[in-house]
């Protein structure tokens, strides 16, 4: 019977830096990513997943993750809890969290962390929850592993409540259902509710939440993670390829491209004046009702995703990028730099793109 | 373009009184046996070179419509006409020159192309089954649809898997224009794509309508893009069109309830603009429909009336069809969503 040990809550900012200390501003950080480094070996020599990702999430703070497949989303999020699938290989950085360095600890030390702490939600509500058991017995589940000191009784009556906090009626009839019983927009609460049963989750991992639901479904249930986040005063981390999801739900927004983070900016400023090209070609390709020509051609970012394993020198949206200048671009890899106070961009060029416009009548 | 305009050229589909029902029994003999009614009588005109957006949450139907008209599916009752021909009671042969005139994209370009095929292999076969002879003709043309649809003409020495998400959906779009079909039937065409390939394969559906009078039925959950490619709209729900109008009026003025909540609840790019979930609740199961309005358990509107007896579509204003009981009075509603969408700074 183990219980777990109160891991001391004091601050690590004052970790050795480079120039990224104190790195955009989170000013009490749930989490902090530092340099982290993933690869996976291939025929061609080792790829990387994730090349050197700098990123922090306040706490109380919905951080939103945009990126396309590949980019390595998700990536990201399996490293926070220690979920990288072999052969695939952290290769360095530090992920802190609660003043340890996650990637230090052993996976005796990382279980109480897990689904007690850190929490993951995932995309596909029927795969993630367990076709042959109760919607009970899985949300219970969690807590005799976490919570062994309580008794059955108790553990119902918790489950019980919470199912009721994420919206579902009738909550202690539900507890005896199996998930085939259950409509799509219910079994995403059941996960939302597997994952908060403990109580004590400082950071919530949303991996594409809503991404197989229906919109009407998943207005309600993004109003249900905003309503939670902000009553539990939860660290969310929201990855997903939405930007109308991003926009109506995060607070700062972290834009990913082939494994590098490309730009981070409160949302406001990421949506009003985005710095990278791609964020901008992503914003401007999206069709907006009311806005241009019906059946007008759309602005489209030119040529595809590059593979992670043959990324081009210097600048990996190079390609693709209309403003790239062969003698910088091609050369060296950007750094992120500080545009303004909490924004950052990986671009040579930030400083002498045309601000940033949308079509004339985007604007209310 | 108006469809419904009097003097209307000839529909390329037309849709009459379309019903298909699944019987989903129970596994065992002594259980109630349940209908599923996927399609439950739905009516719509396309005209040439036009396109007719299907919209609507999953199991509404709008996939099994696309079945029916592909002749995949049988429909129960009610009549698919292609170019003025009935293709639900075909005479002999006829089918095989009707399905000419009618092709797919489908939402998943990595299911969709055989994967031991080369590309070239996968393009010819539209142009075997036509009959075109001999060879050397047949890759000609192979490389011409290839160029139409803005890719490499050497990519037909290549496999599925050696291409990308985007350039397989090109293919696939390739293949259906190879037929010179006269109607594209488009099912969710670029969702299972990335976002910055998205605007690429609209554009080029866009391109290739205009180049070849191409017209679309046009399959989406993503309100924003049916607006920008769409003529006209219909919203199904539940197996029944609730709505159909021309794409600026519905935009400008959804009438009925369930179209409003959609498009109040599909998030806006704009954190300035906040969308707020608009209807509760989930869609009813088969077995409680009844006789009322499929709609009337999330309505905001729903009165005793609603839950009485199925409103019938109608005709408001000229071409803006809705079924709702209270279809008078949603006019108001919608300008109260608009408000809803506040800036909220």
């Amino acid at each position: 019977m183990k219980h777990v040990a109160p891991i001391p809550a004091e601050s690590q900012t004052g970790t050795s830096g480079s120039g990224t200390t104190a790195f955009h501003g989170a000013a009490e950080p749930a989490l902090e990513i530092r340099g982290l480094q993933v690869r996976f070996p291939s025929d061609q020599g080792p790829v990387s997943v994730i090349d050197g990702i700098d990123l922090s999430i306040a706490k109380g703070e919905i951080l939103g993750l945009v990126g396309e497949s590949g980019c390595g989303k998700t990536m990201l999020a399996r490293s926070i809890l220690r979920l990288i699938p072999p052969p695939g290989r952290v290769t360095g950085g530090k992920i802190m969290f609660d003043g340890v360095d996650l990637l230090g600890l052993n996976h005796e030390r990382m279980r109480p962390i897990r689904g007690d702490k850190i929490a993951i939600v995932l995309q596909e509500p029927m795969t993630s929850l367990n076709p042959a058991l109760r919607i009970g017995d899985q949300i219970t589940e969690v807590l005799k592993a976490h919570r062994p000191l309580l008794s059955q009784a108790e553990r119902n009556a918790l489950a019980s409540d919470l199912l009721e906090q994420v919206g579902i009626q009738m909550a202690s009839q539900r507890l005896t259902q199996y998930p085939h019983e259950l409509s799509g927009g219910i079994r995403q609460r059941v996960v939302i509710a597997m994952a908060l049963v403990c109580g004590d989750v400082r950071l919530l991992i949303a991996d594409e939440p809503t991404t197989a639901l229906d919109v009407t479904i998943q207005a309600q249930i993004l109003e249900l993670f905003t309503r939670l986040q902000a009553e539990r005063r939860m660290a969310v981390l929201l990855i997903t390829h939405d930007l109308g999801v991003i926009a109506q739900t995060a607070h700062r927004v972290a834009v990913m491209y082939a494994g590098r983070i490309v730009e981070i900016a409160e949302v406001n400023q990421l949506f009003d004046s985005p710095r990278h090209p791609y964020t901008r070609g992503l914003l401007l390709s999206l069709p907006r009702r009311g806005v241009g020509l019906p059946k007008s051609q759309l602005p489209a970012i030119a040529g595809s995703v590059p593979k992670l394993s043959n990324l081009p020198s210097g600048c990996s949206f190079y390609d693709r990028c209309p403003h790239h200048l062969e003698d910088r671009c091609q050369v060296s890899v950007p750094a992120l730099e500080e545009t303004r106070p909490g924004s950052w961009v990986r671009c040579h060029r930030w400083r002498e793109l045309p601000a940033f416009e949308l079509p004339a009548d985007v604007k209310p | 373009m108006n469809s419904f305009a009097t003097a209307d050229p000839e529909p390329i589909l037309e849709v009459k009184d379309l019903v298909k029902h699944f019987a989903s029994s129970g596994s065992w003999s002594w259980q109630q046996r349940r209908k599923t009614r996927a399609v439950d009588g739905i009516s719509f005109k396309l005209l040439p070179g036009s396109t007719l957006a299907l919209v609507g949450e999953s199991g509404c139907g709008k996939s099994t419509t696309a079945k029916l008209i592909l002749q995949l599916l049988e429909p129960d009752s009610g009549d698919i006409r292609l170019c003025g021909e009935s293709v639900t009671k075909p005479k002999k042969n006829a089918l095989r020159r009707l399905r000419r005139n009618v092709q797919m994209v489908f939402q998943d370009p990595y299911a969709s192309l055989t994967p031991h095929l080369k590309i070239g292999a996968i393009l010819r076969e539209p142009f075997l089954v036509k009959g075109v002879r001999p060879r050397y003709e047949i890759n000609e043309r192979v490389r011409f649809v290839l160029t139409a649809v803005g890719l490499d003409p050497n990519i037909a020495q290549r496999f599925p898997h050696e291409l990308s998400g985007g350039q397989r959906q090109r293919v696939g779009i390739a293949r259906a224009i190879a037929g010179e079909p006269r109607l594209i039937v488009c099912d969710e065409p670029v969702s299972a794509l990335d976002v910055s390939i998205r605007s690429q394969i609209i554009n080029l559906l866009l391109d290739l309508q205009k180049s070849c009078g191409l017209s679309f039925l046009f399959i989406s959950h993503d309100l924003d893009l049916v607006a920008h490619v769409s003529d006209v709209v219909a919203v199904m729900y539940l197996g029944k069109i609730v709505e159909q109008a021309p794409a600026a009026t519905f935009f400008a003025q959804p009438r009925h309830p369930y179209s409003q909540a959609l498009l109040a609840s599909s998030p806006i790019p704009d954190p300035r603009r906040r969308t707020k979930p608009a209807i509760r609740g989930e869609i009813m199961a088969g077995t409680e429909l009844g006789a009322g309005c499929r709609f009337r358990n999330r309505c905001p509107l729903a009165v005793s009336l609603c839950a009485a007896a199925e409103p019938e579509l109608q005709t408001i204003t000229e071409s803006h069809e809705v079924a709702c009981h209270r279809a008078d009075e949603t006019a108001y509603t919608h300008e109260a969503s608009q408000f809803q969408t506040h800036a909220n700074k």
